[in-house]
């Protein structure tokens, strides 16, 4: 990833130079910052975008699946659907409530702005198969989703079949040939990078990130409704 | 072959028109009246149906017509307790709509009735004869996901009210206004009233009751009805699995009177689409799909045109069986008040923003 960041950081001319350190994190003018690799995934954009700009108008529901290979650590994916869930609503989480399974844990979680979103996951899938997830935003005046109506799994850019059958999803000609999770870290690594102001905010939406995904592990505990930072 | 002399009551309910072709066509059934419960829902079968006599009662439907030995009570949730009177006092056999009733001592009084009446009551749950739930509940039996770790369920349609404004009053929906939470404006009685599918589908695949549930009503995305419209539900079974349910009405329509072309705005008028989790995988079902695709009229936008919908045919046929070998029908009244009390439990739980713990 480095590569394609360092890419970016010359051809645009970055503020600052910024190199991924070996625990996630970028470093930058001597301080490490997270990474909100979903602030900078285009169709998280987009859906937040419908939101901020009323065209769905005000939000009542969301509904969060993702099913990942298993062995995944399902507070990490909670980690990831938080900050999902927040970016996209411009809002953020007050409460929640948590039930876990073997390798599945559901969760109802209440952001500030009312917007009452379920988040099912799982860890489940074997080697090779992958990620199975939606978002969809239900409000009143409509609904965004990153997935097709009457569909139930993601669809790629191109289905070969026959002998050398394979599919791909390419949506980064800049970043072409690094995988979705990579392009999203390069690209909100370069953000951090070119546009100090965002340091502080992420490290901020990360803090809280925990908060409740803690908040989540209290609600297991307890079987209650757990108001986050309370 | 003798036929079961069947007629239906009310005509208020949303299903009512899913009735038409099978009692008119299913070799099994001779349909002899209907009784309507006003000039609206008169007018509309009126215009429907040709051929099957029509009262304004469902008295004088039953005085005229001694020989009906079942009937179909397609009628408002808060009118089920009357009609199962009726009928049972008559020894006639009754297909009831999905809510017998929410309140408890009306539901223990049905159960009395039928059991000192002898009658067959079967309650009408379609999804038991979607031939995709059929296919979802062999795969769980041969073990293809393992044993289950986690159901998850939509069950979201647009909202009937517009069509069947019954559904739209909490005291003939629920049988009484209840605030759905303190200082709250909306009325229990709504979208969950409508769903309960998929609280007996859980039931059912997992072999196990309810442990825990958990419950939060969302604001609403029809402000102007009095009921709640967008709810989310977890918890888990008492075997372990955990769930997450979503009976919402999260599909906008246009306020058709009558149901139709163009009723949708949202492209799918319904879903009922599950993720199963188990121990060697999981499996994903969607009940009403794939479907076939337009954007013809009226509206001229991308609909689902639904493609694959007979659960009516499976579903009389068994009620006729049923009536015919004396045999209890699996969803009666005694399999289906565990259903009625988790979503009892639902609306208790967003009251008191606690999880419900089953005994």
């Amino acid at each position: 990833m480095q590569k394609g960041l360092d890419l970016l950081l010359k051809k645009y001319s970055a503020a600052d130079k910024a190199t991924f350190t070996e625990d996630g994190f970028v470093e930058i003018c001597g301080e490490k910052y997270p990474t909100l690799p979903w602030e900078s995934e285009r169709r998280f954009i987009e859906l937040r975008n419908l939101v901020l700009s009323g065209r769905i108008g005000n939000m009542c529901t969301y509904r969060i699946g993702h099913t990942a290979k298993k062995g995944t650590n399902l507070y990490g994916l909670l980690f990831r659907e938080i900050g999902i869930l927040e970016f996209t609503v411009n809002s953020t989480v007050k409460e929640i409530f948590a039930i876990a399974g073997n390798n599945t844990l559901n969760c109802i979680a209440e952001t500030e702005n009312g917007c009452v979103c379920t988040i099912e996951l799982g860890a489940t899938l074997k080697a090779g198969e992958a990620d199975v997830d939606k978002h969809e935003i239900i409000a009143d005046n409509g609904v965004a989703c990153d997935r097709a109506v009457d569909t139930q799994v993601p669809q790629s850019s191109i289905y070969v079949y026959g002998k050398n059958g394979a599919t791909y999803l390419d949506t980064d000609a800049e970043l072409y040939g690094y995988s979705e999770i990579e392009i999203n870290t390069i690209r909100n690594a370069f953000l951090l990078a070119s546009k100090p102001e965002t340091r502080e905010a992420a490290a901020d939406k990360y803090e809280h990130i925990a908060k409740v995904v803690m908040a989540a592990e209290k609600s297991l505990e307890t079987l209650e409704n757990v108001k986050v930072g309370g | 072959m003798k036929r079961l002399k069947i007629a239906m009551m009310s005509m208020t309910h949303g299903h009512t028109r899913k009735y038409y072709d099978v009692l008119k066509n299913n070799p099994k059934l001779e349909w002899i009246a209907v009784s309507t419960a006003n000039e609206e829902v008169k007018e509309i079968f009126l215009n429907s149906v040709e051929g099957i006599p029509c009262y304004d009662s469902d008295e004088a439907m039953l005085d005229a017509h001694p020989e009906i030995e079942a009937v179909v009570l397609a009628s408002e949730n808060s009118e089920h307790l009357r009609q199962v009177r009726l009928c049972a006092e008559r020894k006639i056999n009754i297909l009831s709509m999905k809510i017998p009733t929410f309140d408890m001592d009306e539901y223990a009084e049905m159960e009395k009735l039928v059991e000192e009446s002898g009658i067959t009551f079967q309650i009408e749950l379609e999804l038991h004869y979607n031939p995709v739930v059929m296919r979802m509940k062999e795969l769980v039996k041969k073990g293809a996901v393992g044993e289950i770790d986690a159901f998850n369920a939509t069950n979201i349609t647009l909202s009937p009210v517009w069509a069947f404004p019954w559904q739209g009053v909490p005291e003939k929906s629920y049988g009484k206004r209840v605030p759905i939470k303190e200082s709250h404006e909306k009325f229990r009685g709504g979208a969950l009233c409508d769903h309960p599918h998929i609280f007996d589908l859980i039931r059912e695949v997992t072999n196990s009751e309810f442990d825990v549930i958990f419950a939060k009503v969302a604001p609403n995305m029809r402000h102007e009805i009095e009921e709640e419209d967008m709810l989310a539900v977890v918890g888990r079974m008492k075997n372990g699995t955990v769930f997450s349910l979503d009976p919402s009405w999260s599909r906008k329509e246009n306020k058709l009177k009558v149901p139709g072309p163009g009723w949708e705005i949202f492209p799918k008028r319904m879903e009922v689409n599950l993720v199963i989790h188990g121990e060697k995988g999981s499996m994903l079902v969607d009940c009403f799909g794939p479907n076939t695709y337009h954007n013809g009229a009226p509206e001229n936008k991308y609909t689902v045109q639904y493609t694959y919908f007979d659960e009516w045919v499976g579903l009389i046929d068994e009620f006729v069986e049923n009536i015919d070998k004396k045999r209890l029908p699996k969803i009666n009244l005694a399999w289906h008040k565990e259903t009625i009390k988790a979503m009892n439990a639902v609306y208790e739980s967003i009251a008191t923003g606690k999880a419900v713990k089953f005994d």
